[in-house]
């Protein structure tokens, strides 16, 4: 069964139930496996919960089943999508700059530098637009930087 | 994207190739006396762009001329240790995605950013 865990917003898997273990899981870690309808929080995966759930909660409290309700059942967990943080191409960028054509990389480092700050304002939609921009101007200045080779020769010559 | 799922390795291999020949012909050629390509902005404008230098820089790093690479284009020589990490935090996101989103994080985006502009009107003036 493949596993996939989010930590600080990071989309991780797929992973076997091991690796799983081997991670700082919280309580409210939230995880997902095969077969699953939503995400849980890793005390509510019962293969989890056993290791990790106990341990940390110290020693567990008796409660009585028939004086009080289940604590909190599954599916009251709210679904979470996972959001992973599309590439913000900063490295790339700065390449292009010292190596491209320049003005179209600073375009793409422009639109590089916002998606970090929009991924973290949960500006999902933002984000994925400012990386596919960054892209799109590193491809523009890439371009222009490689088509500039043998035109500048011809200008020399004229 | 599906691009980056299909042309990845492709995409690396191809990069690599043209990293192994340019280190040659960069290793070889002096650029400051070699018929090198030019910037288009500096033959149109006659100002220096953020990246003018770096042929020359990377003939001097290959030389292990820090100083001469300093005085031909500074930016390149303090970005490269740091184009490097980030690409390293890129190639290993799904192995250590804390480090990733450490140097992914705003603070360096907006310096990154700031440093680049700060250093195109600066070398202009100065």
């Amino acid at each position: 069964m493949n596993y996939w865990v989010i930590i600080d917003n990071e989309k991780i898997g797929p992973m076997q139930l091991e690796e799983v273990l081997r991670l700082p899981l919280k309580r409210d870690t939230l995880v997902w496996h095969t077969g699953l309808p939503s995400w849980r929080q890793a005390c509510f995966i019962p293969e989890l919960a056993g290791t990790f759930c106990a341990a940390s909660s110290g020693p567990v409290p008796v409660v009585n089943p028939y004086t009080q309700p289940m604590p909190s059942a599954p599916a009251a967990t709210t679904p979470q999508k996972a959001e992973t943080k599309p590439p913000t191409y900063i490295a790339w960028s700065i390449v292009a700059i010292c190596l491209c054509c320049a003005i179209p990389a600073i375009v793409s480092l422009i639109y590089a530098a916002k998606v970090t700050p929009r991924f973290d304002t949960r500006d999902y939609e933002g984000a994925r637009k400012a990386s596919d921009n960054a892209e799109l101007w590193l491809i523009v200045s890439i371009t222009l930087g490689v088509m500039w080779l043998p035109f500048q020769y011809v200008l020399f010559m004229l | 994207m599906t691009i980056h799922r299909i042309a990845k390795p492709a995409l690396w291999t191809l990069a690599l190739a043209v990293a192994a020949v340019l280190v040659i012909v960069y290793g070889s050629f002096d650029p400051a006396t070699a018929p090198f390509p030019r910037c288009p902005f500096k033959m149109l404008t006659t100002f220096d762009c953020p990246g003018c230098g770096s042929q020359r820089a990377i003939h001097a790093l290959l030389h292990a001329d820090i100083a001469g690479a300093w005085r031909a284009n500074a930016m390149m020589v303090i970005m490269l240790p740091i184009v490097a990490v980030l690409i390293t935090a890129g190639m290993l996101r799904n192995k250590a995605p804390r480090f990733y989103n450490a140097v992914n994080s705003r603070t360096i985006a907006y310096s990154v950013l700031a440093a680049t502009i700060t250093w195109w009107i600066g070398r202009n003036i100065f």
